[in-house]
């Protein structure tokens, strides 16, 4: 907290009023109650007067005094108020506590602005750095997850670095981006992706706020509402996270002060599926090796069990010899293979490349032949010889140093993340450099800069529909993975051939291991950030400052296909080359007064001019020349597939105007006026304001005594937004040349773009009205802080699908109206607080949003996309946010499902629809702290109910009879419904006019093959209720005691034992999956949302961390 | 004095922080011109993009499609669509190549004087958008690609499938208008004619008789016809046919569809071929079917072994007509007079690579890519085959095509004008055999063109005996013509020379689905194809509507596409099992 507190100073500073000499002088040194040290910065008045003053750096301070009487007032933000009779004394030292009253004293809020949280008419939330760091989680988004109520987190995959999303209070963006805007140490920072929104291949791309290292965030704050984020202009709709690094901690300890963190942690898979491990690979309860679904015979060890519990004749054996003879009346085979094996499955794919997997068989007729040896049938632990142990390492060095005047930080972290698959890695180093001070001429500077260098490596393992659906995930790891026959034992047999390292598999797919080894991707990326700020108070009421910087990094990918696979027999290799710079400038007035003793003023008027600049370059290159050498140059055909540039500014003028009455009725009033030049020149320029409201009670009127604080607030505002660039006009596409075979040349090639754009193109505003009151009784021991918020986003500026009869997919629009309405509950409670120190804290986040389409344009709907045509997210009129859109089986109108009396299954209905609603009914982080000594056990538990999603895995283990609940298949089954005609999708009736009960029986295989439950039936069989309740994070932690410390060289040492993700629970999901619903279908800026299509599975992890100061 | 240095120096330094911001072109809003895409393309660059966007369509999808209607392809041979089936092709068609032929046209328009492009675009036009209607019946058409115009349309109606049709003609005649004109502009982007305005004139004659006969059912076309014939500028000569030849670079992909599907991959990724065609053209002795159909293993399959078992065709019916070639006896006493045991090595090793399937056999689909047949030579340009082998691998020459309006097409339409409509032929041939035989030495000599490049065909296929060494003994294709010639039905019923005549085209126009479908829907011919083995719908007189387009624009029609009621209006007979 003190850290927090020491972040006043500056602000403070603005309002020191000049010293009158007077009849003598008094002198002291004001120091934390806490912890003994000096407090730099605090107000020191004498009453009833405006003489006063603040203490040094070291706490020091003097005052000149008249020269009998008098009363000192010693004040700081987020301490208690004292006062003190000066009497006769001439020193007079003070030990000042905390106000226990005000659980977050200060907050930064848009623009950098520090205020007082009791008089913010808008809810703020704010996380420490030991509320980040040291959480076992590399990446700043996850490691926030739980801890806010509002703030939606969800991490993509279990791939080391993959992209995280996060949304606060909803999604206010149809088709647009719904992150919220970063601002590091003041200055925006890019968190693209710069995927490719397709839902096949590459999901362990990162999302760049992954160059933030969590051990290196001084505080976190994250602006809500529209009220408190308005003033960052247009990219402030979806809220804003405002993070202070380290580097620009604005003071430090007197002397040096040298820190290291460090941590271990391991990390496994989180959670495998239960798997039957009764039936071979094939199909209708005969064996074959080739096929990939385990519908085949069972394994040796239940033939017998079978046999006797129904009456069949498995046999123990999978294969017969080439002089075999069926004799169909004994049911017999002459030349059978051994008991309990197979023609091995390699060698029938590649006779005799692999010598081992020959056997020379003697024929009846006394002749030799090569064939397949025999292979063992068993059950093969797939996943879990697949699967590694990964692991991440953390180190970190912060240095700081402060003096009277100035102060620097300076350090560097580096972390290194293995994942839980072969060549899956990250790493991270920052460097860091920041220092601030006052020059001698009374001008106030300060400055930092930090270099990131973050290394992504991973085979091809995104998200992946497998190949049979759509083609696309081919070449990925998780295409196959999970659905691999029980039987085949991935991990032991052979998977690249001996001689040119091509793919063996036992059939035409890639191997997840032969993958795994050859065909990754890695991303480099470089990052500079940095700014300056320098300010100086013209009058004792007028300061000016200036703030600009510079973020900008250099992204280089490679993703690399060795030739000898499957899905790109020739192999290729891709090149994409990212760059990214944004300059930001903010030219800031601040005018402040108090008008009389109980009113005071505060204006602030500022500028602000914003460039972005981007560019990308894809180079593909085809048909790898030698395997040995993976470069673009080392192919035979290139394609130079992207050179793209995109430049965008935008310039604000803002105004944030506060009162303040009696320290107890706060009014802020806020305006900003952008022009962007992404709107259509001469209209391109908007509007927006807002108002808030903080009346603190408890300090208006006299409170029964239980009640300790009560706050109310209320605020409206409106934040406009502008446009992606170039979408005003309607431009053409080359295509790529075309080379006949016929004449001579090649032929170039054009289409008119298929997006209509807009020239009277409008921003988009959302309006957002906030109300919400804090409180806290019974001496502190409950805290509550509840948000009801209303806002609805209109003029959406929307890439709507219109008709491709208009010769267009899309057009530009600003369209229709959504809006997002919820609750905020943060309860914070403390059920028991002993003198022996013992401490339990409990914090509850609570977090409830309904969402809605109220408008979504002319044909009232947008059709996101997803993995099919008519399979995806879509938006629609009355219903929430991205519902997930796809087939389902025809019902009468009773609901019962109808069946084709042919075939014994369900059928489709003509036309898809709404078939889930992905949206969480709630979500609660419940955060359980419990100290004693120095001891510090601390477990987050998450809970998330609903939000539908829909599982490719699901119905890939279904389809292909892995899971443990598909076992019982000997007997014949009757789907529930009623028999239907598809030529009228109604029920068909019998001669009285009663609907028909379906009675034509259908085998277990049937039943998950075509139009039944599993891939290939209709997509609603595979939605699933993704209710979650895990452990996410669980600490246990021991800071050494003053009196050990005393005799080493360390201020402070702490160790500490971390798990995350240790448990979950998702009880609606099919059963024994196992799946952690947490998982995103595309990367992390995609609209589309609720599907789970195979990707790396999220991991638990555990380890330690040791963290010292000298 | 403080007070004064405090004041200039802090002017100073705003000054100095404004002035050096705004001395760059931060402040400089406009740059909002997309630098990565042009505002403008030339009609060349449209013209090529059509033709080889429409090629793969019509290559792809709806000739796969309607190829398995007529049961040489599995595909979609069980009917069974929803709105999602033709979603991504209506989508991609109406967004992409239809709609940059409408901006080809509406540009040569614009740019006046004009008339060489504009004619391509009116014939290409009265091409696709007639072959919209075969599909769809009626489409978006005359409000259709206005999302951009003045007063933007974005609910298009849909037009008469019968109006459609008749503007198409009209747009005919406005072609041949304009290619008689004299133009200083010379056509470039001319896939398929270079720009030789001769052969568009012939193409444009040519598909106004195509759309003549294909509504002979409905209109009184005979007049038309006549004066077409008579006329004598039709496309009567191979060197004149309407074809696309894709391209064999392996990147960008645009090669032949079934090419990318047979040889692409590592390995054949090809669905089947229709049992019943492969059978009879063997038993015909038919000498384009080394060029038609590639044999990829020799072994036979074991019924004893549990997993070869499942893997035979048709292994989960009873009810196959052909099933498994190599152990039907019917199959083999018909083709080799003896049962599957007494067949030679070489006849069993021959027949174990016809492997494909019967009409709409459900069976599931076990591990057999690399046994099953694959597109040969022609028209795809995969492997000729002299020997079984693997597909996958880019094998074979890639030079694949797509015939859309061929002579042998235009002498069918003939025959079939002067059954029917007693058009008088003579102009082309001095009679029905001769101008069948006619329309068969141009086909055959097609696929001994395409099928024999970059392969090592023997030519003449009397060799072929010494050659190669198939069990198979192959007429040439002079015998077969013979034989064919020789049994038509002269003095038959209209009915009996018409069904003669479609069955051959039937194996003529392997290769483009489109026109066998088309002329089923007209004809109910042939009537010979096998019953399909399962029925889960009834036979598609249409494909449906895209469901997209059902969501998005109101004034789409809800029709049953399998529903009497849903027959395009040239469509009398409305077929059915």
């Amino acid at each position: 907290m003190k850290r927090i507190l020491l972040l006043c100073f500056m602000l403070v500073s603005v309002f020191v009023s000049e010293v009158w000499a007077q009849d003598r002088v008094v002198s002291g040194t004001i120091t934390s109650s806490d912890d003994g040290s000096s407090l730099p910065g605090v107000n020191v008045v004498l009453k009833g007067t405006t003489v006063g003053t603040i203490t040094d750096i070291d706490g020091n301070y003097k005052i000149s005094v008249p020269a009998a009487g008098g009363t000192l007032v010693f004040s700081f933000i987020g301490l208690t108020t004292q006062e003190s009779e000066i009497g006769a004394r001439s020193v007079i030292d003070v030990a000042m506590a905390s106000d226990v009253k005000q659980l977050t004293e200060v907050v930064v809020t848009a623009v950098g602005i520090e205020r007082e949280k009791k008089a913010l008419g808008y809810s703020v939330a704010n996380l420490s750095s030991d509320q980040v760091s040291q959480r076992a989680e590399p990446d700043p988004l996850r490691a926030m997850q739980g801890k806010m109520p509002g703030v939606n987190i969800t991490g993509g995959n279990g791939a080391p670095g993959s992209s995280t999303k996060i949304n606060i209070r909803g999604i206010s963006s149809m088709t647009g981006n719904s992150q919220p805007l970063f601002i590091v140490d003041g200055i925006p920072f890019d968190n693209s992706v710069n995927g490719d929104d397709q839902p096949g291949r590459n999901t362990v791309t990162s999302n760049r706020a992954f160059d933030i290292d969590p051990n290196n965030i001084e505080s976190i704050s994250i602006l809500k509402g529209a009220a408190a984020s308005a003033l960052y202009g247009s990219r402030a709709t979806n809220g804003v996270v405002v993070i202070t690094t380290k580097a620009s901690k604005k003071n430090t300890k007197k002397g040096m002060e040298i820190s290291y963190n460090g941590s271990v942690n391991w990390q496994e898979i989180s959670g495998i599926p239960d798997y039957q491990d009764v039936y071979t690979q094939g199909s209708n309860q005969v064996y074959n090796g080739g096929f990939i679904g385990n519908w085949g015979a069972p394994m040796p060890d239940y033939v017998d069990k079978i046999n006797a519990q129904y009456g069949t004749n498995y046999k123990k054996y999978y294969g017969v010899y080439p002089d075999n003879v069926y004799d169909p009346v004994t049911d017999t085979d002459s030349h059978p293979y051994p008991n309990g094996t197979a023609p091995n499955p390699i060698n029938n794919r590649y006779p005799g490349l692999f010598p081992e997997f020959v056997q020379e068989y003697t024929m009846e007729d006394g002749s030799t032949r090569n064939v397949s040896a025999p292979y063992q049938i068993q059950p093969h632990d797939i996943i879990g010889g697949f699967f590694e142990r990964g692991r991440v390492v953390e180190n970190g060095v912060t240095l700081s140093s402060g003096s009277e005047k100035a102060s620097i930080n300076t350090g560097f972290s580096r972390m290194n993340q293995e994942g839980i698959i072969p060549n899956q890695t990250v790493d991270r180093t920052t460097l860091f450099f920041g220092g601030n001070g006052q020059l001698d001429n009374g001008v106030f500077v300060s400055g930092t800069v930090n270099y990131v260098n973050t290394n992504q490596v991973s085979p091809q393992s995104g998200a992946s529909a497998f190949n049979d659906y759509y083609g696309g995930g081919g070449g990925s790891i998780f295409a196959r993975l999970f659905y691999l026959p029980r039987n085949f034992d991935l991990n032991g047999l052979p998977f690249e051939h001996p001689v040119d390292g091509s793919n063996i598999f036992y059939r035409a797919l890639d191997n997840p291991r032969w993958i795994a080894k050859n065909n990754l991707y890695e991303s480099n990326v470089n990052r500079v950030y940095g700014n300056i700020t320098a300010g100086y108070d013209v009058t004792e009421w007028f300061n000016v400052t200036f703030k600009g910087g510079v973020n900008t990094y250099h992204e280089f990918r490679r993703d690399v296909i060795r030739p000898g696979g499957i899905f790109f027999p020739t192999g290729g290799v891709t090149t994409d080359d990212i760059e990214n710079t944004e300059q930001d400038y903010n030219l800031i007035m601040t005018f402040s007064k108090d008008i009389n003793e109980d009113l005071s003023f505060r204006a602030l008027v500022g500028m602000n001019a914003n460039q972005r600049q981007y560019s990308r370059r894809t180079i593909g290159g085809a048909n790898v020349i030698t395997a040995s050498l993976l470069k673009t140059n080392a192919t035979s055909t290139q394609i130079v597939a992207r050179d793209y540039d995109r430049l965008r500014r935008l310039i604000g003028v803002y105004s944030d105007i506060s009162l303040s009455y009696k320290d107890f009725l706060f009014l802020n009033v806020v305006g900003r006026n952008d022009w962007s030049s992404t709107l259509p020149q001469g209209a391109n320029n908007y509007f927006y304001p807002g108002a808030s409201l903080s009346f603190v009670l408890s300090d208006a009127v006299t409170m029964p005594s239980f009640i300790n604080f009560a706050k109310l607030r209320v605020a409206q505002t409106k934040v406009g937004r502008d446009a992606d660039p170039y979408q005003v006009r309607t431009v053409y596409g080359l295509g790529l040349p075309i080379a006949s075979p016929r004449y001579s040349g090649t032929f170039n090639t054009a289409s008119l773009g298929n997006t209509l754009g807009n020239a009277a193109l409008k921003p988009e505003f959302t309006d957002e009205f906030e109300v919400g009151a804090e409180a806290r009784v019974l001496n502190n021991i409950i805290g509550l802080d509840v948000t009801y918020f209303s806002r609805s986003s209109t003029d959406q500026i929307a890439s709507a699908a219109v008709a491709r009869s208009t010769g267009f997919t899309q057009e530009i629009v600003n369209i229709g109206e959504l809006t997002n309405k919820g609750w905020e509950i943060g309860l914070d409670v403390t059920p028991v607080k002993l003198s022996n120190s013992f401490t339990w804290n409990s914090y509850f986040a609570f977090t409830k949003i309904k969402s809605e389409i109220v408008d979504a344009g002319p044909t009232g709907e947008i059709f996101i996309g997803g993995a099919g045509s008519t399979f995806g997210t879509i938006h629609r009129n009355g219903a929430p946010y991205g519902q997930i859109f796809g087939t389902s089986n025809a019902r009468d109108d009773e609901g019962t499902l109808l069946i084709d009396k042919n075939t014994g299954l369900p059928f489709p209905t003509q036309t898809s629809g709404i078939i889930g609603d992905p949206n969480p009914d709630f979500t609660l982080g419940w955060t359980n702290t419990f100290s004693f000594k120095g001891v510090t056990l601390k477990a987050l538990i998450d809970w998330k109910q609903g939000g539908d999603f829909y599982s490719f895995t699901a119905a890939s283990l279904m389809l292909r009879g892995q899971l443990q609940n598909s076992v019982d298949r000997e007997g014949l089954r009757v789907v529930p419904g009623v028999y239907g005609s598809n030529q009228t999708y109604e029920a068909v009736l019998d001669e009285n006019g009663n609907k028909i009960r379906n009675t034509t029986p259908i085998t277990a295989f049937d039943s998950h093959f075509s139009n039944g439950w599993g891939a290939y039936g209709q997509d609603e069989v595979n939605v699933y209720d993704g209710t979650v309740i895990r452990l996410r994070e669980l600490s246990l932690g021991y800071s050494l005691p003053k009196s050990i410390l005393e005799n080493t060289p360390f201020g402070r040492a702490s160790i500490s034992l971390t798990g995350r993700n240790l448990w979950f629970n998702a009880p609606n999901v099919l059963e024994g999956l196992n799946l952690d619903p947490e998982q995103l279908t595309t990367t992390a800026d995609s609209n589309q949302q609720g599907f789970e299509y195979g990707s790396t599975p999220t991991t638990r992890r555990y380890g330690f961390n040791v963290s010292l100061s000298f | 004095m403080k007070k004064l240095y405090r004041k200039g120096l802090a002017a100073f330094l705003s000054l100095t922080l404004l002035f050096s911001v705004s001395s760059c072109d931060i402040f400089d809003l406009d740059v909002n011109t997309d630098p990565n895409n042009p505002s403008e393309a030339a009609v060349d660059l449209l013209l090529a993009n059509v033709l080889s966007d429409m090629s793969s369509s019509l290559a792809g999808g709806f000739n796969g499609t309607s190829t398995g209607f007529m049961a040489q392809t599995t595909a979609s041979d069980d009917f069974n669509f929803s709105n999602a089936s033709w979603n991504g092709t209506w989508n991609f068609l109406y967004s992409g190549p239809l709609k940059d032929l409408n901006e080809l046209v509406l540009a040569a328009e614009a740019q006046g004087n004009n008339p060489r492009y504009l004619g391509i675009g009116q014939v290409l036009k009265a091409y696709y958008f007639s072959t919209m209607v075969d599909f769809f019946g009626d489409v978006p058409y005359t409000e259709a690609f206005q999302g951009d115009a003045d007063s933007p349309i974005k609910e298009p109606a849909y037009d008469d499938d019968a109006a459609i049709y008749a503007d198409c003609l009209s747009l005919l005649d406005k072609a041949i208008a304009n290619f008689a004109l004299t133009s200083t502009v010379a056509v470039k982007g001319d896939l398929i004619y270079n720009g030789n305005m001769t052969r568009w004139r012939k193409l444009a004659k040519t598909m106004k008789l195509r759309l003549l006969l294909q509504t002979r059912n409905v209109s009184d076309v005979a007049g038309q016809i006549q004066a077409l014939v008579t006329e004598g500028d039709l496309i009567t000569s191979s060197a004149d046919d309407f074809q696309y030849e894709f391209p064999t670079a392996i990147t960008p992909d645009f090669r032949h569809p079934w090419y990318q599907a047979a040889y692409a991959g590592g390995e054949a990724g090809f669905s089947y071929f229709g049992h019943q065609f492969m059978y009879e053209m063997l038993l015909n002795g038919d000498p384009r079917f080394p060029f038609y159909f590639h044999r990829q293993t020799t072994n036979v399959l074991n019924p004893d072994d549990p997993t070869d078992k499942q893997t035979i065709p048709c292994s989960q019916r009873t009810d196959c007509t052909y099933g498994y070639f190599v152990l039907n006896p019917n199959i083999t006493n018909a083709l080799f007079g003896s049962d599957p045991d007494g067949l030679s090595s070489s006849e069993e090793a021959y027949l174990a690579g016809i492997f494909g399937r019967d009409r709409a056999d459900p069976s599931g689909i076990p591990n057999d890519n690399p046994i099953r047949t694959i597109p040969g030579s022609y028209p795809s340009g995969g492997v000729f085959d002299a020997t079984a082998g693997s597909g996958g691998g880019n094998r074979g020459s890639s030079v694949g095509f797509f015939p859309m309006l061929t002579s042998w097409m235009t002498k069918f339409y003939l025959l079939e004008a002067s059954i029917t409509l007693g058009t008088d032929i003579s102009k082309v041939a001095a009679s029905e055999t001769a101008l069948l035989n006619s329309a068969l030495t141009d086909q055959m000599n097609k696929v001994w063109d395409f099928g024999s490049r970059g392969q090592s065909v023997a030519a003449d296929e009397s060799t072929w005996g010494t050659v190669y060494s198939w069990p198979v003994t192959f007429k040439t294709r002079a015998a077969l013509r013979a034989e064919v010639i020789a049994a038509y039905p002269t003095g038959g019923t209209p009915n009996a020379r018409l069904a003669y005549v479609l069955k051959q085209a039937w194996f003529a126009n392997f290769g483009n689905g489109i026109e066998q479908y088309n002329a089923f829907r007209r004809t109910g011919l042939p009537a010979d194809i096998q019953t399909p083995l399962q029925l889960p719908r009834q036979f598609a007189l249409r494909f449906p509507y895209a469901q997209d387009e059902l969501n998005l624009n109101s004034k789409t029609p809800v029709i049953i596409y399998d529903n009497p009621s849903a027959a395009v209006f040239w469509d009398t007979l409305k077929f059915q099992f």
